[in-house]
């Protein structure tokens, strides 16, 4: 019985629907606590910091700022070099604590450590800070002016300013029929996962210990190791279950630095778990907006796309954060035809909570400005959103294809995905409808928006298999799945591997001192490039086991086949040998062990798909997304329940993104919302969803041959939903989230 | 949640309540806690002392009456909901959700007076009144006692105890109220009370909440409805005058022009549900 391709019941979720999961929160270690003291202003001077009553407060141990923790730092904390070019960017490394100035509201200043979370809450509060407040760039506007500089040492709040640029830009504008003007622009939003960020520290005899609430626990343990000048070997960084993380856990954040550096200097386990509030403000996501014009035939054949696009920092540069700016221009031309571009990308500190990658980072805006874009060229030249698009993708024979950037995308073929999908999705029945709607007053709408994405992140995944001595299976992936359920699709893989009942494999990830190495999970990449590793590792395991069974068949290696739990002696199918029985022979006699390890190496691949949205905006502006359809080509779909469920999550948040969720920054530079008015969906926003996979998928280079799904749905859905909420309104819209008052 | 130290009393009865919170003023009366928590929560009120008053049975009952309803000021949202007085059971199945409606009070909710609250979109309607007790008892008018936001007529040491409203025997009502998402404070709440006899409106009252610091009357609109025959005309000329009475603030729930813009729809949507009863 193959496991691959059916919708296997995620196999670990009773702790998690039992209440008996265990996240950072839940570890019965016995640790001091740790609070913050944070900045009230977007910009000030640190004049002094007088700590003297808070160590007086009851169950209080120490205080520490930044002077405290600077001797014992060897550098601040980086960005993630395997992505990321620091040559690329101007950058201070973040320091633990704020040094002689504070650069945004919530900046963490002094950490507060005590016998209990409610003493430290009250020390935080006797901890005086003078501050020399300064003027503040808030704005990208402003701080682009560079009249207030946030980091002196760079001269300028300018992060990142580069220009990608490809083919003939000026001679595409000057055949044009037509040029289009458009400014596209994605609001602050923040991930909010249901777990917020939490890390427990133990410093003993020059080991670190770590539990951590991450998606990355070996970069995490490179980067401790970096700062702190401890080596790698001496930290272990355990991933405990976490929940949810959407992206944000990739991020090393100062807090975390800090508590690992108080569990040094006092030589006791600390922990912190960040508040709602403080969660609110450790991961913030988006905020960018493209200005440009667009040169077209009049048939809608685009020819060019040049444009400036600024990207917001926050007020420092995070782990992850250099990757929207270098990437979204590189997607924009999509799968599209577009043979000249020119895209000036500068990213901007100011002094807000910075930024950090949220599911999708970079291709949801890259998606959100070149779909914008073909919608307004539709609309320009007065022709239709499919056709417009239809006219520009690129033709199946033209695949693999290198695009103005540079860019190769491996395999697909976006014009019959696009007819198929708009077909099986009932798009134009879906417009008709919305048309008749309109007629009797009803402002219901229906959008549609393509996408190319790029996944995977290669450079490599590392997959272990182990074969005991009864027959069952570890399996130790590379991979670290928060939530997503991957670790069932990578049993399916390896059962189908091995040919072993799935309840027979038990999958191990997150822990730096089990799993040799690891990239981790992000960037849809987890089934693809773990998956993929652990089915390679058990074919390795496999390899071993025949040379058992011809061992003990006594026959030559070649001639052992195996099928479904049995060695076969090929030339007398008689004589053959059990899993169980191989196993037990694995552990005997010379060259004892069934184990293999893998450190597979992959690339970047480009899922595609076509997703349709159905709005309704009633007489007060007030958007329900009702439907929301999706067609993709992710490769091979291991298990199409989970893949299905990334689609709804990922629709989930679209619905969030579109019309809901916007982190308002006040004037002041305060973040200006909490739950009570930063809008995620409830259930009762959620629509009706329906999600198709490609029959027949155009596979990735991964040995698995699936590409990735974990993103799709947030990457195209905000294009889709505007552009029904544009059908239903009749207004151009350009922006997200919409909120009510721009449409009445 | 890490409030600042505070101490927790249960009172038994309603004498313990008022004496304790008069001997000390910096306490506060705890009884569904949904704004209290909150606010402790963000360390926005710093109270000596919690009086838990949930205990005290006798602030906890609703009796209907032929000319009055009394609502005792421990009173769910939920068992308001379930109690079929007009108007304000219909506004109590808006309030927010479900785990909300299970716990929070009447008589919290009016101690508090959120500008944003529903209940007193309609206590302004129904010229509700509302019984105060300390070391003694008074009764004032609900439009008396709203005095600001945030701010009722309460002197130290008092505790809403009951909030009357007439019968309103043959009215009919709606309570609309916009919302961005389900559970959400309200944009504007707009209740309605209308009284007809035929095609003609005897009576009608409208209040509105969450477009001024306190809930207010739209008198005016009130006025040209009355004693007329029901037409489009007339309801949408009021509509517009009932939008006369918002005085909105820009947020993040809407601009003050939106506010205004979408408080006329409402009020008309509020007359029409009504009339349609």
């Amino acid at each position: 019985m193959k496991y691959s391709g059916r919708s296997i019941k995620r196999l670990y979720d009773d702790k998690f629907v039992t209440g008996r999961s265990s996240y950072v929160d839940d570890l019965q270690v016995s640790a001091m606590h740790a609070g913050f003291v944070r900045s009230p202003y977007a910009h000030a001077k640190i004049k002094s910091i007088d700590t003297s009553e808070a160590l007086k407060s009851p169950g209080i141990v120490a205080v520490f700022t930044y002077k405290d923790f600077s001797p014992l730092l060897k550098r601040g904390i980086g960005i993630w070099e395997t992505y990321e070019d620091p040559k690329q960017w101007k950058f201070v490394a973040r320091k633990a604590l704020a040094d002689n100035k504070v650069r945004f509201v919530g900046e963490p200043v002094a950490i507060v450590i005590g016998s209990d979370k409610y003493s430290v809450r009250d020390a935080v509060d006797k901890v005086n800070v003078d501050y020399e407040r300064l003027p503040s760039a808030v704005s990208m506007e402003d701080a682009l002016k560079d009249k207030v500089i946030i980091h002196e040492e760079l001269g300028t709040n300018v992060g990142f300013d580069s220009t990608f640029s490809g083919g003939d830009v000026e001679g595409s504008f000057k055949q044009a029929d037509k040029i289009i003007s458009v400014e596209i622009t994605n609001n602050r939003l923040i991930p909010s996962p249901m777990e917020p960020r939490g890390i427990i520290a133990s410093y003993e005899s020059g080991t670190l210990n770590v539990w951590y609430s991450t998606q990355v626990p070996h970069a995490a343990r490179s980067e401790f190791s970096k700062v702190l000048g401890i080596p790698s070997s001496k930290i272990r960084v355990i991933m405990p279950d976490v929940g949810g993380a959407f992206g944000s856990k990739v991020n090393i954040m100062p807090e975390d630095l800090s508590v690992v550096l108080s569990s040094i200097k006092l030589g006791r386990p600390v922990k912190w778990v960040a508040t709602r509030s403080e969660e609110m403000l450790a991961s913030e996501a988006r905020h960018n907006t493209f200005k440009g014009e667009v040169a077209v035939k009049s048939d809608g054949t685009v020819l060019g796309i040049k444009g400036d696009l600024l990207v917001d920092l926050g007020s420092y540069l995070t782990y992850t954060a250099p990757l929207q700016p270098a990437i979204i221009p590189l997607m924009i031309p999509s799968a599209y035809r577009i043979r000249s571009a020119s895209i000036r990308s500068r990213a901007i500190y100011t002094n807000t909570p910075p930024i950090t990658m949220y599911r999708g980072a970079s291709r949801p805006e890259a998606t959100f400005i070149i779909e914008r874009i073909m919608s307004t060229v539709a609309d320009e030249l007065k022709l239709d959103d499919v056709e417009v698009r239809e006219k520009n993708l690129v033709k199946p024979d033209e695949v693999p294809y290198t695009n103005v950037f540079g860019l190769k995308y491996d395999s697909g073929d976006y014009i019959s995905l696009l007819r198929s999908g708009v077909n099986k999705l009932g798009y134009y029945d879906m417009r008709k409808y919305a048309e008749e709607e309109r007629k009797k007053g009803r402002k219901v709408g229906v959008g549609m928006a393509f996408y190319l994405e790029i996944s995977g992140f290669g450079p490599w995944e590392y997959g272990e298999v182990r074969v005991d001595e009864n027959g069952d299976v570890i399996v130790i992936t590379g991979g670290t799945p928060h939530g997503q359920g991957t670790e069932t699709a990578i049993a399916q893989l390896v059962s189908d591997a091995l040919q072993v009942d799935i309840s027979r494999i038990r999958i191990v990830w997150g822990d730096t001192e089990i799993v040799a190495s690891s990239m981790g999970t992000y960037g849809s990449r987890t089934i693809s490039a773990a998956g993929s590793a652990a089915q390679v590792a058990a074919s390795q395991v496999l390899e071993k086991m025949k040379k058992v069974a011809a061992r003990i068949m006594k026959v030559d290696v070649e001639e052992v086949e195996y099928r479904e739990g049995e060695f076969i002696n090929k030339k007398d199918e008689r004589v053959k040998v059990s899993w169980d029985d191989v196993a037990k022979a694995g552990y005997t006699g010379t060259d004892p062990g069934i184990y293999a390890q893998v450190t597979l190496q992959g690339d970047v691949t480009f899922p595609y798909g076509v997703h349709v949205a159905l709005v309704e905006v009633d007489d007060y502006g007030i958007v329900r997304v009702k439907e929301y359809k999706a067609y993709d080509d992710i490769g091979n779909v291991i298990n199409p329940a989970l893949a299905e469920g990334q689609i709804m999550g990922g629709t989930v948040q679209a619905v969030g993104q579109a019309i809901y969720e916007e982190a308002i920054i006040n004037d002041d530079g305060g973040l200006a919302v909490t739950y009570a008015d930063y809008f995620i969906p409830t259930p009762v926003e959620v629509p009706q969803i329906t999600s198709f996979f490609a029959e027949k998928p155009h596979v990735s280079a991964y040995p698995v041959g699936s590409k990735g799904v974990g993103e799709a749905a947030l990457i195209v859905g905000p294009a889709a939903i505007v552009r029904a909420i544009e059908n239903a309104v009749n207004k151009p819209i350009n922006k997200t989230p919409v909120r009510p008052e721009d449409l009445i | 949640m890490y409030p600042p130290k505070l101490g927790y009393v249960i009172a038994e009865n309603l004498e313990e309540a008022t004496d304790f919170l008069e001997k000390h003023e910096d306490a506060k009366a705890l009884a569904g806690g949904h704004s209290l928590i909150p606010m402790l929560k963000l360390r926005i009120i710093r109270p000596s002392y919690l009086v838990d008053i949930r205990r005290i049975s006798n602030l906890h009952f609703i009796s209907p009456g032929s000319d009055e309803i009394r609502i005792g000021s421990l009173s769910t949202h939920y068992e308001i909901s379930k109690a079929n007085i007009p108007l304000l059971s219909e506004t109590a199945t808006k309030i927010a959700d479900p785990q909300v409606r299970n716990m929070g009070t009447i008589g919290g909710v009016i101690s508090q007076l959120d500008p944003s609250a529903d209940y007193p979109a309609s206590l302004i309607a129904m010229d509700a009144k509302v019984k105060v007790k300390g070391k003694t008892e008074r009764t004032v008018s609900f439009k008396d006692f709203a005095k600001d936001m945030f701010t009722p007529d309460l002197n130290p040491g008092e505790l809403v105890t009951e909030i009357i409203v007439p019968a309103f025997k043959d009215y009919k009502f709606s309570y609309q109220k916009l919302e961005r998402k389900a559970g959400d404070y309200a944009i504007v709440g707009v209740a309605v009370l209308l009284k007809t006899d035929g095609e003609s409106i005897k009576d009608v009252r409208i209040g509105l909440t969450a477009v001024n610091n306190t809930a207010v009357r739209a008198t005016e609109a009130e006025n040209m409805l009355k004693d007329t025959r029901i037409s489009e005309e007339i309801i949408e000329k009021a509509s517009a005058k009932v939008m006369d009475y918002a005085n909105p603030v820009s947020d993040i729930r809407g601009s003050a022009e939106y506010k205004k813009k979408v408080t006329k729809v409402m009020a008309k949507r509020a007359i029409l549900e009504a009339l349609k009863r």
